[in-house]
């Protein structure tokens, strides 16, 4: 099956070949690979909205093979490949042959940085679940990029859907791919050899931005898609712009349009750059060409109208746009977080850019950008105003981009989401390096045509530079694969193998834990919702171990909480999350399932070992809970099992809270964090209630009135029982937070589907004050 | 005489890092109840442990950050360490596993069993599994020790399927350097010749 991926590759070297006509051999095996992976997600994409992944995978491959069909009947090239020079060639394959392997090794050991996110999204398209939904939080969508993991999912399908390893090896193909691109494009518009090896070698090794060094470190979530199709849009912008072709045009807007896909801001900022382009280019040459803009134009309009069809953010926005408000999904900033939701707010008060991990604002003149988008910023006016100067259109369109990228995130308020500016200043930082690359290739260019002497002065000159530039992503890339080569056994191709296997003291999950959700995959069905225990200590530890296991389970999760930050900026490293919300706090201390309901939840995955007697006894007793899977390792020493969550054979007859007046809650003189408590309730009446059973809710707040977590009221049964006339007690189970800290409880009675605020003897709405400490 | 107090002195000295830190005073009570005689090389295997809280005060489950004990209240954790026990009794000296969450709490007189997954080594050898229940405050921890014979065998064969193909791909990689270096090289020593021979 896997030898079907030769369909796009072929479809891609003949439109490289026959359609653009490109004579460089490595850039046309690269554009082959690119052309061929993003035209394969744009008819994947298409059909997925109208069919499921599978058919639409074999029917996108048909597609391809038709349209290669008719590619062929075109002429071929006849002029012969234009070799790479002595140098030059060994050169560029070291880079590119460290780009693949550095990146395969590193995600062998680690997979990928927000794993977490992206493991679950590629499971839940296998799923057919489409558009995406937040995997944590199923009641939301996520509205945002989807290219990459889609992408991925769909060619797994040729790899009997082992889709971490294709995305491992997906992601190394793209970096090695993006350095023959970005110099092939580079050598080409650039008309120097030398200039585009040096443009490469400082974009890929030479840029230390944040906590990367170079792009051949930059490969982890998005960001290997994102560059690669950024250099493969240069490159059809100017093939379109420098050849009269309608049909090349079009190919450059569509695949333009499908890199909205997969990274909506870098579409914008090319988008931007594009526009102001030729309206640069002809004041520069004093003479306007019509056929500059109307090109223009015809590519973006063609994207634009794509990007505003095919999913993702850039159809959400109009759409929400043109509904006005009632259109959010998202009801707060906490959720918008969640969802992807974008705002826009221009200019943004202060002009300053906000920094991805403090949340700090700074301005474009502090050292904080050359921090977060690498030193060469601080010289991008001059290499910019150089390449002005020089008229080199290459090098104009990629100072305009660097610009465009650092100026946006300082004028255009993004409110919730600014911490998200490095998306933008790490383009900026490339392409501020490439311009640097490009000064240094000119620079020994003009050099070799003076005296021995200044040759010998420049290039000891640039030699230094690059060596300084260089050293650090040399270092880092040696230890990668010192690292692979020292320890073999910590790589890993099979998912299956590396998924909780490593010891890690914070992260709780084990390999039975993996075995267990391979086996519920062919339980659960599509939508279905599990809610997993995997308490612990540490939220980010917790989330990946749950990640994991919806990975192999491909399934939804129940139950994690959204926390409410502050008014506000917040930094990347802000947490935004809770393993388990109140609700499931509630179930997994009281084994309560009436919480269930309300999460939606299908499935129950449990540790019998982490559960208290009583709990898991409660479980295993409900009539409700239908075991479907035990599961325990060869010595018994370690247990999963899962229970179906049964349909409520009848709905109690529920008592109107209005005519209650809550009389005393008297919660146990100590909370601790992340427990569940009986509280007895006291209650005052007239009404006789009989068998029936009051509807009581709660939700916690900080004194400030904030929601603890969003949307996670807890609703339960309480069952009264007469203490004396018009007296009753009921008792309900109280969850307390994550943190110590001073919290209120408002107390609500329900009746049908309506709340109202269960009201104490004072005739005022209930609230229990509480005090949680660690 | 002599000779036998200076022995004395001797063992003592020995000793005092050990008992000045755990043992008879120690808050809690750990019990092997079950573990493997052999276990194949890197690969998970489970030890079934019975911790009893002795002392007087609760514990819970300690809070580490990078081999630091981040917690202010009494709590305990698992340490283990193959083969060499270790000479000094710091938290960084073992692989630091929970046996409680932080959350929970082992009263005094309470008891809970537990079963903990720890990794083999990845070398083949028959030696000792040191375990230590490590509880008490940060600045006044107590170590109680209990070792188990262990035999660790050949590695599984997915284990040793994953080391070839990492090898290979390494192997390919080397390859192909050498080759991208070998080209450079004479790409270099051409372009060298170059202006001395026009």
């Amino acid at each position: 099956m896997f030898l079907l991926t030769l369909i796009p590759l072929a479809w891609g070297y003949l439109l490289a070949t026959r359609l653009l006509r490109e004579s460089q051999r490595w850039l046309r095996w690269s554009l082959a690979y690119a052309l061929g992976l993003l035209s394969f997600l744009a008819a994947v994409n298409a059909l997925f909205h109208v069919l499921p992944l599978r058919p639409a995978v074999y029917l996108s491959l048909a597609l391809l093979l038709l349209g290669s069909a008719l590619l062929f009947r075109l002429p071929g090239l006849r002029i012969p490949p234009s070799p790479l020079g002595p140098v030059e060639g060994p050169v560029l394959a070291l880079l590119a042959l460290t780009a693949f392997f550095e990146a395969l090794f590193w995600q062998m050991q680690w997979s990928d940085d927000d794993y977490f996110l992206h493991a679950p999204l590629m499971a839940l398209a296998l799923r057919d679940v489409f558009p995406t939904q937040n995997p944590f939080l199923p009641d939301l969508p996520l509205i945002g990029h989807y290219g990459r993991d889609l992408a991925i999912a769909a060619l797994s399908v040729l790899f009997g859907e082992h889709f971490l390893a294709v995305q491992y090896f997906v992601t190394a193909a793209n970096q090695a791919a993006a350095v023959l691109v970005v110099h092939g494009t580079a050598r080409r518009f650039l008309r120097s050899p030398r200039q585009a090896l040096w443009a490469v070698l400082f974009a890929f090794a030479g840029v230390n931005y944040g906590s990367r060094r170079g792009l051949i470190e930059t490969f982890q979530n998005n960001n290997s898609f994102a560059f690669l199709f950024l250099f493969v849009s240069l490159y059809l912008f100017f093939t379109a712009f420098t050849r009269r072709s309608l049909t090349v045009t079009v190919l450059a807007g569509l695949a333009f349009g499908t890199f909205a896909l997969i990274y909506e801001t870098s579409y914008g900022l090319l988008a931007i750059a594009f526009a102001a382009f030729p309206f640069v280019l002809c004041a520069l040459r004093r003479r306007w060409r019509l056929r500059y803009f109307t090109v223009t134009a015809g590519l973006l309009l063609l994207s634009v109208a794509l990007a505003l069809i095919q999913g993702g953010t850039l159809t959400e926005l109009p759409k929400r746009y043109l509904a006005g408000e009632k259109a959010d999904v998202a009801k707060s900033v906490d959720e918008r977080r969640m969802t992807h939701e974008i705002r826009i707010r221009i200019p943004k008060p202060g002009f300053t850019i906000t920094s991805p991990f403090t949340a700090e604002e700074y301005p474009l003149w502090s050292w904080r950008l050359e921090e977060d988008g690498g030193m060469f910023i601080s010289v991008l006016p001059l290499t910019a105003l150089l390449m002005l100067w020089q008229r080199k259109p290459w090098g104009i369109l990629i100072a305009a981009l660097s610009v465009v990228a650092i100026l946006i995130p300082a004028s255009i308020d993004f409110p919730g989401l600014n911490s998200e500016s490095l998306r933008f200043v790490l383009v900026g930082g490339v392409g501020a390096a490439m311009l640097v690359g490009v000064v240094s290739g000119m620079t020994w260019e003009v050099a070799r045509r003076r005296g021995s002497w200044t040759r010998w002065i420049v290039a000891v000159g640039v030699a230094g530079v690059a060596a300084l530039s260089f050293w650090p992503s040399a270092k880092f890339a040696f230890r990668v694969i010192n690292s692979t080569a020292q320890y073999p056994r910590d790589h890993y191709l099979v998912g299956e193998e590396w998924g909780c296997s490593p010891v890690q003291p914070r992260r709780p999950c084990e390999p039975i834990d993996v075995s267990a959700a391979v086996a519920l995959r062919s339980i659960v069905q599509k939508g279905d919702r599990v809610l997993a225990d995997f308490r612990g200590d540490y939220v980010t530890s917790v989330m990946q171990a749950e990640a994991t296991f919806m990975t192999f389970a491909r399934a939804f999760l129940a139950g994690p909480g959204v926390r409410t930050l502050r008014d506000g900026t917040h930094s990347q490293d802000s947490p935004s999350w809770e393993g388990e919300g109140f609700r499931a706090r509630v179930f997994l201390e009281t084994g309560e399932t009436s919480v269930l309901d309300d999460l939606r939840v299908t499935y129950v995955y449990v540790n019998p070992e982490k559960l208290a007697r009583d709990v898991y006894r409660r479980i295993q007793e409900n009539p409700r809970l239908e075991r479907v899977l035990h599961l325990e390792t060869g010595d018994g020493a370690a247990v999963r099992e899962a229970y179906r969550l049964k349909p409520a054979q009848a709905t109690p007859v529920w008592v109107p809270p209005q005519a209650f007046r809550l009389v005393s809650a008297e919660p146990p003189a100590r909370l601790e964090s992340r427990r569940a408590y009986p509280v007895p309730l006291v209650l005052s009446g007239d009404v006789e209630p009989g068998d029936g059973v009051l509807r009581v809710s709660y939700d916690v707040r900080f004194p400030d009135d904030r929601l603890v977590t969003q949307n996670d009221e807890v609703r339960l049964p309480v069952v009264l029982r007469p203490t004396g006339p018009g007296r009753w007690t009921g008792m309900l189970s109280l969850a307390t937070p994550w943190e110590a800290g001073e919290y209120n409880v408002r107390l609500y009675g329900w009746d049908g589907n309506t709340r109202f605020p269960l009201l104490g003897t004072d005739g005022q709405p209930a609230v229990l004050r509480l005090r949680v400490e660690e | 005489m002599r000779r036998t107090t200076r022995l004395l002195v001797v063992v003592t000295l020995l000793t005092l890092p050990l008992s000045s830190q755990a043992a008879d005073s120690s808050p809690v009570e750990l019990t092997v109840l079950t573990a493997p005689k052999e276990v194949p090389a890197f690969s998970s295997f489970y030890v079934r442990l019975r911790l009893v809280n002795t002392g007087s005060r609760p514990l819970r489950g300690c809070l580490i950050e990078l081999s630091r004990l981040i917690s202010t209240e009494p709590c305990v954790f698992l340490g283990y360490r193959f083969w060499k026990a270790p000479t000094r009794f710091k938290v960084d000296s073992v692989d630091p596993l929970p046996l409680l969450q932080h959350s929970d709490i082992l009263g005094p007189g309470e008891q809970i069993e537990r079963s903990v997954r720890l990794v083999s080594p990845r070398q083949s050898r028959t030696g000792t599994l040191h375990l230590y229940a490590v509880s008490g405050r940060p600045d006044a921890l107590t170590w109680v020790h209990q070792s188990v014979p262990i035999t660790v065998g050949r590695a599984p064969f997915e284990v040793r399927r994953r080391e070839i193909v990492t090898l290979a791909l390494v192997g390919v990689y080397v390859l192909g350097i050498a080759w991208a270096l070998f080209r450079l090289a004479l790409g270099l020593s051409r372009a060298w010749r170059r202006p001395c021979s026009s």
